[in-house]
């Protein structure tokens, strides 16, 4: 009776096993024909490269990112590791009511205080120049997330540097001779009412830009440069989901709402700049006299926008996403858009959990200069 | 490639299965040692010429062992040829490096010009398939195999690509009728299958998820009391659930086309005293150094000093023999110590310690043995053993805490329920017989493991894959 069953059980799994291996086989052949897989793989069908391996190292590749399933596989893989350990893999922290953190903001770097007192070092001399070149240089640290909404962090490991990066960040400053614009209070003022930062993103939300754009506005009163006002931001009637950069890093982000913590949800704000009031074809535009380099917060949740209202100036935007500390102001400083118009104010945005981070290589060939 | 990897799920094992069931049965041995064969080249073509030569070798030594006369010199020294053959291969790949680099540090301190040396790889698989061929000559020498006159048969016994690369160690006797008459099934293919998935999901769903972890814990330069537990700790449960779940697949494997391998982990932690262990540890192993080593060093038979020393030799041959590094010298110098002392307290006329006592005892000696095996070096091992014992802090450091996710922890804890969950026994309706299970747990039985199949494969895609640990010995 019972073996029947188990022989029945057994043949039942048998015919299982065959048909994922059968499904698997058609993933695998079908991933192996499609374009970037093929691609991959051409260069590698040469006997040498099959002696080194390279082959087998390319169909590794292949298999691990180019199955038909790929993007719900990732996504069921984020899913059950955050529903059952309310974990987000390695990138991601989870915090409390659905509160997600960045794990590079949350982590001791190797030799912190020599890389932040590098980049500021570095600062100081660039704001020398540019005031021997008239250029007024600001600087505002944008405080991590983990910091301003720190309450959200529910037990995820905050390391004992990370906590206190930001007061070491401001002496560092100080110490260079430069005071930054200080967000950090202003934005864990306005947290401790409304969140200042997405739940779901690293960055900061529209009412966190709105109030550092102010901020920053109010650090730039007495400085010479024109304000010819005008600008003014509208909210989309629509609300429409936040950027969620987090739920894309647990692979989360084609999972649908119930399945994922509720992505953010804004009405879109739009910034407009005042018509030029030109009256001929072939009349100039005067160039923004202000400009902003700094990191992808600048160029989220339309800080851009709010900062040019609260200035009542355009400002040009020249921010890098994935630009680190440096990178827009490597790109900025050695462009035409600087040497041929150069601006009166500069507003540089610094990244506080970038600050100490290792300097590379072209960063600290950047910084020395 | 490795088991846990898509293109051995997806591409290796379907075609596999294809060409294996689709070969007449008289040939299917062609079919195991071509793919094998294939599936050992995936990494280094060129390894496969000494996987072949090592096969040929035996083969036709073996041969002219079986062919001299009983009890003759010639026989005897057919065998050592053999031997001698098979173990200065392993010699070679294994421990050239090391020797020379001993050798060299030796002359560097002395003030004398160090010997130039390239750095030689060593194949993978190789520790395994030595093994198989010393067992399988003593074997022949000793008459308790017939010799194969089949070289694809005895090849495809070697080359067998469940076992290949990381044993569990057949011998040749286990599977000679297998080699010869199969009887496929349904039934075997399914409960095959459902081993091997058994096996899928330690690797996967335990160790692999413990393993980032470990990792960390064993490049801090500085570990706090809490960071070195808790690596010694994961690597105990990283290295039974990789290396028991490798055997487990590789049974399962041998078990859909038609063969069986014997069992190679019998809930080792569960052990109650350190000779227990090694019964039930790598049991494949355990038994090639008993029955090839230790008795052929006299055993228990030459009195209790000469006992002692032979436990501890075995053990440090065995140590030796996954690795040329002294980490792995120091391990079995560990084990064959603790052998020792267990056979003084029995021959001393002690009973057995209550399992609480003896399990807890036998547990902190594991997991001391595991950080030598498992750290770089001995200074390491001895740096991991300080933060164990005479910690500098206490607490879980932030160059850790950061690292570890909250699915790590998660599975250290499920680690250990696992490993002791045995010992409620038939309470647990699964550890019942079938026939005693209820209908509902009955199921539960056969199909947890094709969940966690699937759920595994999902894991597998969504993370960097871990190579087998066993790979590296």
């Amino acid at each position: 009776m019972i073996e029947n069953w188990i022989k029945r059980m057994a043949t039942l799994q048998a015919v299982v096993i065959i048909a994922i291996l059968g499904w698997g086989a058609w993933q695998g052949v079908a991933a192996i024909n499609s374009a970037p897989a093929q691609q991959r793989l051409r260069p590698t069908l040469t006997m040498e490269a099959f002696l080194a391996g390279r082959f087998a190292a390319a169909v590794n590749y292949v298999m691990a990112h180019n199955l038909p399933v790929d993007p719900y596989v990732r996504a069921a893989g984020g899913f059950f590791r955050w529903r059952l350990f309310n974990s987000g893999g390695p990138q991601v922290r989870v915090g409390c009511n659905d509160w997600l953190f960045l794990t590079e903001e949350l982590r001791p770097w190797p030799d912190a205080a020599a890389a932040m007192a590098e980049r500021v070092a570095g600062l100081a001399r660039i704001r020398e120049r540019l005031a021997a070149q008239n250029i007024t240089l600001l600087v505002a640290i944008v405080p991590d997330k983990a910091r301003v909404q720190a309450e959200q962090l529910c037990g995820a490991p905050l390391s004992a540097q990370a906590a206190e990066r930001h007061a070491e960040l401001v002496t560092a400053f100080r110490a260079g001779g430069i005071t930054p614009i200080p967000l950090l209070e202003p934005l864990r003022a306005l947290a401790a009412q409304r969140p200042a930062y997405w739940r779901t993103d690293t960055h900061w939300n529209q009412e966190g830009a709105a109030l550092a754009a102010t901020r920053i506005a109010e650090a730039a009163r007495g400085l010479n440069f024109d304000r010819p006002g005008g600008f003014t931001t509208r909210f989309a009637a629509e609300e429409t989901n936040g950027p969620g950069d987090l739920l894309r890093l647990m692979g989360l982000d084609i999972m649908p709402d119930g399945w994922r913590p509720a992505p953010d949800r804004q009405h879109l704000a739009t910034t407009t700049a005042p018509a030029p009031a030109t009256g001929g074809l072939l009349d100039d535009e005067a160039s923004p006299q202000v400009a902003l380099i700094g990191s992808s917060y600048s160029l989220n949740a339309n800080f851009h926008g709010f900062l040019q209202e609260a200035l009542g100036a355009a400002v040009t935007n020249l921010a890098q996403a994935g630009g680190g500390f440096a990178g827009a102001a490597r790109s900025y400083f050695a462009g035409a858009t600087f040497r041929e118009a150069p601006p009166r104010v500069i507003i540089w945005e610094v990244l506080e959990r970038a600050m100490a981070q290792p300097v590379g290589e072209e960063e600290r060939a950047f910084l020395a200069q | 490639m490795i088991f846990a990897s898509f293109e051995f799920l997806f591409l290796f094992l379907p075609l596999f299965f294809v060409l294996y069931f689709l070969t007449p049965a008289r040939f299917r041995n062609w079919t195991i040692l071509l793919l094998s064969w294939a599936f050992y080249a995936w990494w280094r073509v060129d390894f496969l010429a000494l996987l072949g030569g090592v096969t040929l070798f035996t083969f036709f030594v073996a041969l002219r062992v079986n062919a001299a006369e009983e009890a003759s010199d010639s026989r005897f020294r057919w065998m050592m040829v053999g031997l001698v053959g098979n173990l200065g291969v392993l010699a070679y790949f294994k421990y050239a490096n090391f020797g020379v680099q001993s050798f060299n540090q030796l002359v560097t301190a002395l003030g004398l010009t160090p010997t130039p040396w390239a750095e030689i790889i060593l194949p993978i698989g190789l520790s395994f398939y030595v093994l198989q061929s010393v067992s399988y000559l003593i074997d022949v020498w000793r008459k308790d195999v017939p010799v194969s006159r089949n070289f694809v048969a005895y090849a495809a016994y070697k080359a067998i690509f469940s076992q290949l690369i990381a044993g569990p160690i057949v011998r040749y006797a286990e599977i000679e009728h297998d080699l010869k008459h199969r009887v496929h099934t349904w039934e075997k293919f399914g409960l095959g299958a459902r081993r091997f998935m058994i096996g899928f999901c330690m690797k996967v769903l335990i160790a692999d998820t413990i393993a980032p972890m470990v990792d960390v814990v064993y490049a801090l330069p500085n570990p706090s009391m809490a960071d070195a537990w808790a690596g010694a700790i994961g690597y105990t449960l990283q290295l039974f659930f990789d290396f028991a779940g490798y055997s487990a697949m590789a049974i399962g494997l041998a078990q859909m086309c038609a063969f069986r391998f014997p069992e190679n982990f019998n809930n080792p932690y569960l052990s109650g005293n350190i000779q227990e262990f090694w019964q039930r540890w790598h049991m494949t192993l355990s038994r090639f150094l008993r029955d090839y080593l230790y008795i052929s060093l006299g055993g228990n038979r030459k009195g209790p000093i000469r006992t002692y020393v032979n436990l501890l030799m075995t053990m440090v041959i065995g140590g030796f023999w996954h690795g040329a590094n002294w980490t792995f010298i120091l391990w079995g110098f560990w084990h064959g110590g603790l052998l020792a002392l267990h056979r003084y307290w029995r021959g001393a006329g002690n009973g057995p310690m209550p399992f609480i006592l003896g399990n807890a005892l036998l547990m902190l000696a594991v997991i001391l043995g595991w950080v030598a095996f498992r750290a770089h070096d001995v200074t390491s091992a001895f740096a991991m053993y300080g933060a164990m014992f005479l910690p500098s802090s206490i607490a879980l450091s932030d160059a850790l805490a950061w690292q570890v996710t909250p699915d790590q922890w998660w599975c250290v804890l499920i680690g250990v329920v696992l490993v002791y969950l045995p010992l409620l026994g038939s309470r647990l309706p699964w550890q019942r017989p079938v026939e005693a299970m209820g209908g509902f747990w009955r199921l539960c039985w056969f199909w947890a493991p094709t969940a966690g199949f699937i759920l595994g494969m999902v894991l597998l895609y969504s993370r960097a894959a871990v190579p087998f640990l066993y790979f590296q010995f």
